[in-house]
């Protein structure tokens, strides 16, 4: 009964790491990019990880996806933040904008 | 061998096929982009497809060993990015 | 520095990726360029470090905002919204975060 489930997991996970690359193609700004690599795959990675679970049943099975759960999706905002920062400080085009000051009372 | 077995390999062959056809819009991206950042970002994700083609095969296969070669890819992945980041930086601060 | 709490966090973080990698999926679908993006500055208050990297994760697993630059003196925040019409939402959703974490740590 369980193959039923991990199978139908993994499907939808590959359509949605399909997705995020149809994002990467389609659009235009290098931050849009990053949105996309960090938060959809993040999303496939969540999902392959949780099938692995439920078809094996296992500490050390739970153990080991901890850490690549861990080390992909803890660490990716951390290495979108680096490339981001590199970016701007090298002027690549379309980063470069100034901040728009919305923190005041401008009526929200 | 039943249903059930037969369901889950036809589903990670036909994974496999979506995630190797996903392969083509970021090697589009990595030949085309204009400046150096959109290649690591492109590069980011085929590394993401490639852990996500590695995990078809543990759950084709029913090898728990293969994790170990998932968790050693991803922790390339996470810090390669990083390391090319930090080149990028240190170029403009050398100039 | 309950344990409870960390095993909580780790259970919103992996709701938060859900929902903000849907958002962007259907973004995706429908035909989005990317192309209405902005960046503002947010002023946090908490002080240590680590808390203002664990904020910082945060922020870029909320849906449509990513964090890309801190300053270490003033304590603001660059972030990028990647449409133009989620700023309020933003606030709404930062400042629950915020509060959040300088209760729970």
């Amino acid at each position: 009964m369980m193959e039923y489930i991990v199978g139908a997991i993994l499907l939808i996970s590959a359509i949605v790491v399909l997705i995020a690359s149809v994002g990467i193609w389609r659009f235009k700004n290098l931050y849009a990019r990053m949105h996309v690599v960090t938060k959809v795959s993040s999303l496939g990675l969540l999902l392959l990880l949780i099938g692995v679970n439920l078809l094996f049943l296992d500490w050390f099975v739970l153990l080991e996806s901890a850490i690549v759960f861990g080390v992909l999706v803890f660490l990716s905002p951390v290495a979108a933040h680096v490339i981001a920062r590199a970016a701007r400080s090298i002027g690549t085009p379309g980063t470069t904008d100034e901040p728009e000051s919305k923190n005041t009372d401008d009526g929200l | 061998m039943n249903h059930a077995d037969i369901f889950l390999e036809y589903a990670a062959l036909i994974a496999l096929y979506i995630f190797s056809m996903s392969l083509i819009f970021p090697f589009l991206r990595l030949f085309k982009g204009p400046t150096l950042p959109d290649r690591v970002v492109a590069l980011d994700q085929i590394g993401v497809i490639i852990v996500g083609m590695m995990v078809c095969d543990v759950l084709y296969t029913r090898e728990k060993l293969l994790l170990d070669v998932v968790l050693v890819v991803a922790f390339i992945l996470a810090f390669g990015s990083m390391i090319i980041a930090r080149y990028l930086y240190k170029q403009n601060k050398d100039q | 520095m309950k344990p409870l709490y960390f095993i909580y966090f780790f259970i919103y973080y992996a709701f938060k990726v859900t929902e903000s990698g849907l958002a962007i999926a259907m973004q995706v679908v429908r035909g989005s360029r990317g192309e209405n993006g902005m960046l503002i500055e947010y002023q946090s208050t908490l002080k240590k470090g680590w808390r203002v990297v664990l904020l910082f994760n945060l922020i870029s697993m909320t849906p449509g905002s990513m964090s890309i630059d801190i300053d270490s003196e003033s304590n603001k925040i660059l972030v990028h919204l990647l449409n133009r019409s989620d700023h309020t939402d933003f606030l709404k959703v930062t400042g629950k975060i915020e509060s959040l974490l300088s209760k729970a740590l």
